[in-house]
């Protein structure tokens, strides 16, 4: 079924979806086999990838050393992302931990799976039953085994390759093995493993999207080392692979057209988006079903600024929880040179990290973690110290040499709390390209997360010794993981949450608000593959709401 | 990465011999004097790199892209790194030739040109020119082991070779220490 075009711009389509990332497109590429009309609205422009990695080897040292993800990517003036070097003032973070939550996200087709790193976590099974089980955070009003059979095909989606064997699997419940077996390790992952999981650490090998065989039209990694912030030969899933399948089978996809309002009937139905094309002209697309799948900062931004007479809080929001619970791992890192050469940096950029501390009783009082083995070229960091050091000639070269391959760099997520105080809210005085108003976020983290921190941080003061550490380091303030959950949460009970175990809003029955933004938990995995299954699920209920219509 | 053609440090005393006394009196009048880099001749320029960097191959169109984002991006370094040309045409190895820079108050400068050579990036800050990213000296010290981000060293699942000897001393011990480091932007997972 095709999406109708109008003459004037607008569009009408079964399903009109507003966001053209992972989550997005995953349901626009099965409601279109399914044989329904569809149509996305992406406020980015369409990437060339072969571009995109010429931007990243042309910017300069310093950018790349700092893991700037952001600026190879071209934007739209008319839909802002956050850049830090420089600062572009899009978001307004204030609170405590405001710092700790520089978020970096794409506004393109495709959307922020460009630049990630592909690892593919499922929660556990308790990750679903905080509340219940350790007298902290919320429950969720599905469980682990109702979102089990949407992890598989997540996993299937994507092209995951895990573990097979149980023993290395976390967690160790599946219904179906992994599409393909883990990708092998590297030197340095399996040194790792043989010095840490005698202490209980338990190394093990990240389920990740991509393959050491061709795919599904992508082809073999080949250890390019460049996951994050482009895999320069489309080896790794990202969400551009899923958009162009849903346009083979017949998908509308429109970029650079920001949507900006929302309009509902007399019984809070949603009738249609609004939305500015490049040319800041205004359109509109009605349909029968609407999914928002921004992301968990832009989704409630559209929710909160399309309020109408009808939803004067904002849509979505009579709980008045859109935009409130916001979460992201906070993470920090430890980084320390080992006795023994490693050699990190060979193969994909995170292929086995430590899940020891990933769960336990401890939960009732303080974060669980887990501690990635960054496999990423250490060259550049290496470099970058060895210069400080004012050498030249043979000495430094032997020291980037020594430095890059006996350095280590570990990245440990901890799990924050949802707290309705963590809340997204326009801003009342700044303005993006189109006048939109920009996101203000408030952020603080209880003593939960620092509590963690301290756990860990002992942890690794045990790992390095482990290795005979010199110069080892571990950062005293928390970064951003990019794993942004919370701001549309899910539950049953309408007054306290935005969507239901479907991702359904309570307010609107034909208005869905799947990805990162239900999420009740954060756990301490990346999100990514949570918020497809959730998207998955959220699909099988716009199938179903569409047949019954 | 073949490059066809190299200056060697063994060639060195070779191609001084054959800088003419009475030019390279004029040239080095002419870059004191004027402090121009233009004028500086190719072959000291990349002489200077290959003793201060230690690699006695560089890339030779690298040293020309690398020395006039010198002048467009660090004048005042550029002319500097004018003035070390004499230094290092007499210097015997990196260690004498910082020795007699730090004298003469082109310690940074002789600095500045082994960072831009190993980084590929000229100048700091905002003001930056990039003019090498594979090419970039560091990827060199651990070509055996590692390519530079974006390429490979071979096909799927290449990296599960034993990786090549480490041909290097391990770091020097010291006690473990807890360090202050900020907070990192990005470094998504």
């Amino acid at each position: 079924m095709s999406v109708r075009r109008f003459d004037n711009g607008d569009a009408d389509a079964d399903l009109v979806v507003v966001g053209s990332g992972v989550v997005g497109a995953l349901i626009a590429e099965q409601l279109a086999g399914a044989q329904r009309s569809v149509l996305i609205l992406e406020a980015g422009p369409r990437l060339d990838r072969a571009q995109v990695v010429e931007n990243w080897r042309n910017l300069n040292f310093h950018q790349r050393v700092s893991s700037d993800y952001q600026s190879l990517y071209p934007q739209s003036p008319l839909a802002t992302a956050p850049l830090e070097f420089p600062p572009n003032g899009y978001v307004l973070l204030t609170g405590k931990n405001g710092d700790s939550f520089h978020q970096g996200y794409i506004r393109a087709v495709g959307g922020t799976t460009w630049h990630w790193a592909a690892s593919c976590w499922r929660h556990l099974p308790v990750d679903f039953r905080m509340r219940a089980e350790y007298g902290v955070g919320r429950d969720w009003p599905i469980s682990y085994s109702d979102l089990e059979p949407y992890y598989c095909r997540a996993e299937e989606a994507m092209g995951v390759s895990g573990p097979n064997d149980p023993a290395l699997q976390s967690p160790t419940e599946r219904s179906r093995p992994y599409p393909m077996d883990m990708i092998p390790w590297a030197h340095g992952d399996t040194r790792v493993a043989q010095i840490v999981n005698p202490h209980g650490y338990r190394s093990v090998p990240i389920p990740q999207g991509r393959a050491i065989r061709p795919w599904n039209n992508r082809p073999a990694c080949c250890g390019n080392n460049n996951c994050q912030p482009i895999c320069p030969i489309g080896a790794m899933y990202n969400a551009i692979h899923t958009v162009q399948a849903a346009e083979a089978k017949g998908v509308t996809v429109l970029a650079e057209s920001v949507v900006y309002a929302i309009d509902t009937d007399m019984n809070n139905r949603v009738t249609a988006v609004r939305w500015y094309d490049r040319n800041r002209q205004p359109h509109r697309a009605t349909g029968r079903a609407f999914v928002i799948a921004c992301n968990a900062l832009e989704t409630p931004r559209l929710l909160l600024m399309a309020a109408n007479a009808q939803n004067p809080g904002g849509i979505a929001n009579r709980s008045d929880q859109v935009g409130r619970n916001l979460m992201d791992h906070s993470g920090f890192h430890c980084t320390f040179l080992a006795s023994e050469p490693l050699w990190l940096g060979r193969g994909p950029a995170q292929s086995s990290c430590l899940v020891g501390a990933r769960d336990g009783a401890f939960r009732s009082e303080y974060s669980a973690n887990k501690i990635i083995l960054n496999n990423i070229s250490r060259v550049g960091p290496a470099t970058q110290q060895a210069l400080k050091l004012g050498l030249t000639g043979t000495a430094l070269r032997d020291e980037i040499r020594r430095r890059t391959i006996h350095g280590v760099d570990l990245s440990i997520s901890l799990e924050p709390l949802p707290a309705p105080q963590n809340r997204l809210t326009l801003s009342k005085t700044r303005r993006d390209g189109l006048g939109l108003p920009c996101p203000d976020i408030n952020y603080e983290l209880d003593d939960y997360v620092h509590r963690g921190y301290d756990a860990a941080a002992q942890q690794l003061r045990h790992i390095g010794d482990l290795f005979n550490a010199v110069e080892f380091e571990v950062t005293t303030s928390l970064n951003a993981n990019n794993h942004m959950m919370g701001s549309t949460i899910m539950g049953s009970d309408p007054k306290d949450s935005v969507v239901d175990g479907n991702c359904r809003a309570h307010d609107h029955p034909n208005l869905w608000l799947p990805g990162g933004g239900p999420m009740p938990s954060a756990s301490v995995v990346n999100s990514t593959l949570t918020m497809a299954a959730l998207g998955l699920k959220c699909a099988d209920s716009v199938q179903q709401a569409l047949e019954h219509a | 990465m073949t490059h066809t053609y190299s200056v060697t440090l063994h060639r060195r005393r070779e191609v001084l011999a054959l800088v003419p006394a009475a030019a390279l009196c004029f040239w080095l009048r002419e870059t004191t004097l004027a402090a121009n880099p233009v004028a500086t001749p190719p072959d000291a320029f990349v002489l200077l790199s290959t003793l201060l960097t230690g690699f006695p191959d560089v890339y030779p169109d690298l040293a020309s892209r690398l020395r006039e984002a010198l002048l467009n991006v660090v004048p005042a370094t550029s002319q500097a790194v004018a003035r070390l040309i004499p230094i290092g045409l007499q210097a015997s190895d990196d260690s004498t030739l910082m020795m007699t820079a730090r004298e003469a108050g082109l310690g940074e400068a002789a600095l500045a040109l082994v960072a831009a050579w190993y980084t590929g990036t000229v100048g700091s800050g905002t003001h930056t020119e990039v003019v090498a990213y594979a090419d970039a000296l560091m990827y060199r010290t651990v070509a055996d082991g590692l390519a530079p981000p974006t390429y490979a060293l071979g096909g799927p699942a290449w990296w599960i070779a034993a990786p090549p000897p480490a041909g290097v001393s391990p770091p020097m011990a010291e006690p473990v220490r807890t360090g202050t480091r900020p907070a990192r932007r990005g470094n998504p997972s």
